[in-house]
């Protein structure tokens, strides 16, 4: 069977953003902004995050 | 009994979801970010009077009547600039799920079942408006409270519906609450009433208040229904075999 392929939506993008910056901002509430690391490690994930969903077309 | 149709939509579908979706994934994210929301919310609740605390029972009526106006008017209304929900869910969530098979199979049906994370976060972010006009104007207690109540019960609203579209429901038949919004929810799915009925997904507070629920009984035994179908209205539509069906099971023949 072909594999069927897969075209991402508009709002996985958008949403992938918007959910990355959110994720982001949510990290740094809650562990500060105050160590470079914890910053660099707030944004890795909502990178992580905004990517994934952009991937699986959510 | 899934008709053919049911079938050739499910097969369909899932042929179309990413090979990077994974289920497990999906409720992992929505759990962290709202659970981590209403961590860092309650952590600035300092000490609330008993007219802040109304909040919580407020809010929850007020989400409830949200949720089912979001359901009734924009996820089964094409309604221009939301028509991507329309199309999610009274296009395909509710092809996936009927009233004769309204169950997930496996974790990666996830992707029909729960919303987007971004429907979270952005539910999140009305709700952290709201809390800062209250914080403005009342209390901060009050704006906090506010975002911590909207959040649970979003997260309710996920676990609950989740509850609708699992396969085994030996516990679930027991929890009250879940067991009375299964029934109520996969009678929703008759695609027959879809439109016009049973479109709380949580508590069916707000279909017994505007008279939209598939039940004849008093608020009480609207949300310890359970199973029970003795009060199911009479003169409810029933759905009809579409052409697509009738095409279907002659191609199959």
């Amino acid at each position: 069977m072909a594999a069927v392929r897969v075209k991402r939506s508009l709002p996985s993008l958008i949403g992938g953003i918007f959910t990355a910056i959110v994720a982001l901002v949510l990290w740094l509430l809650l562990f500060g902004t105050g160590n470079p690391v914890t910053i660099a490690a707030g944004a890795l994930i909502a990178v992580a995050l905004g990517s994934w969903i952009r991937l699986a077309d959510l | 009994m899934m008709t053919p149709r049911q079938a050739a939509f499910r097969t369909d579908y899932r042929e179309r979801i990413s090979p990077w979706y994974s289920g497990l994934a999906h409720v992992v994210v929505i759990a962290v970010l709202g659970l981590a929301t209403i961590w860092y919310c309650a952590g600035h609740v300092r000490r609330p009077s008993l007219l802040e605390w109304l909040v919580v029972p407020a809010a929850f009526l007020a989400c409830n009547l949200f949720e089912w106006a979001l359901h009734r008017f924009v996820m089964h209304r094409p309604v221009k600039g939301l028509m991507g929900i329309y199309k999610r869910h009274t296009l395909a969530h509710h092809q996936f799920f009927t009233d004769h098979e309204p169950t997930f199979d496996t974790t990666r049906d996830y992707r029909i079942t729960f919303f987007p994370p971004y429907a979270l976060t952005t539910f999140i972010c009305i709700s952290a408006v709201g809390g800062l006009v209250l914080g403005w104007l009342w209390s901060a207690d009050a704006g906090w409270l506010l975002v911590c109540s909207t959040t649970g019960v979003y997260l309710n609203y996920e676990l609950f519906h989740w509850g609708c579209h699992v396969k085994d429901d030996r516990l679930v038949r027991h929890i009250p609450f879940m067991n009375t919004i299964r029934r109520h929810h996969i009678a929703h799915h008759n695609q027959a009433i879809m439109m016009e009925y049973n479109m709380n997904l949580t508590y069916p507070i707000a279909d017994w208040l505007f008279g939209t629920s598939d039940l004849n009984r008093g608020l009480f035994g609207h949300v310890f229904n359970g199973y029970d179908t003795r009060f199911r209205k009479s003169g409810l539509k029933q759905a009809r075999a579409t052409a697509a069906d009738a095409r279907l099971s002659a191609a199959q023949a």
